[in-house]
């Protein structure tokens, strides 16, 4: 399925940009994806999220859904 | 409640007009202003990132919150994006209500609300140093590191 993933803060250093459209296999929840996009393992250590589908906070459980607009949120700084 | 969200610098006293109603006895403006210094560093300027299609959705969302809460207040948020050197306004809320204590209040919730749900992320550029993205205190991830 294809998806789109909008990017920000040090995901968006991370990957050079801001936006992309990935076609991805399977079934997985929103936390599989970012998982999958910023493995835990790697140095230094992809930040702490919260889920977003179409706009809306979701939980991590939740599955990704066909032509969904994603973000994964990075710690907040706004105020 | 309609956050706007823009790259030019604030002025709180149009929020308070936006607010401002004949049922309203007060208004509570809350500005944020960027500081010389965090954690014992030196700032010399932020960068502010924003997510704005779901600042408009969360505005709507914290703004129903508040009108359950305070019925009759009056919301206004603005919120500054790009980059600000110190002593420039990156946000301004502005609640009018009935009474004060309201407002008051009102102003306190809403401006915990947006620290912790608003998608608004801050780079600060030290005095020395790499400049780096800064974490509210009321952020709250799902899944901790």
């Amino acid at each position: 399925m294809l998806v789109t993933i909008h990017y920000f803060a040090s995901l968006r250093d991370r990957k050079g940009k801001d936006l992309e459209q990935l076609e991805i296999e399977g079934q997985p929840t929103l936390r599989e994806l970012y998982q999958q996009l910023f493995p835990p393992q790697i140095t230094p250590p992809p930040p702490p999220v919260l889920f977003v589908q179409d706009e809306e906070y979701v939980t991590g459980d939740t599955p990704v859904r066909d032509g969904a607009e994603l973000a994964f949120i990075p710690p907040l700084g706004g105020g | 409640m309609k956050i706007e969200i823009t790259s030019d610098p604030l002025d709180p006293r149009a929020l308070e007009e936006r607010v401002s109603h004949q049922s309203c006895g007060a208004i509570v403006t809350f500005v944020g202003l960027v500081r010389d210094h965090h954690a014992g560093r030196g700032v010399t300027a932020l960068d502010y990132q924003a997510y704005p299609a779901m600042c408009a959705k969360v505005g709507v969302a914290v703004g129903d919150e508040i009108r359950q809460r305070w019925p009759g207040a009056r919301v206004a948020l603005t919120h500054r994006i790009g980059s600000l050197t110190v002593g420039e306004a990156s946000i301004v809320i502005a609640v009018a209500s009935p009474h004060r204590v309201e407002a008051y209040e009102a102003s306190r919730y809403c401006i915990d609300r947006i620290k912790a749900i608003l998608p608004v992320w801050k780079r600060e550029h030290y005095v020395d140093g790499e400049p780096t993205w800064v974490s509210n205190a009321e952020f709250t991830p799902e899944d901790p590191a």
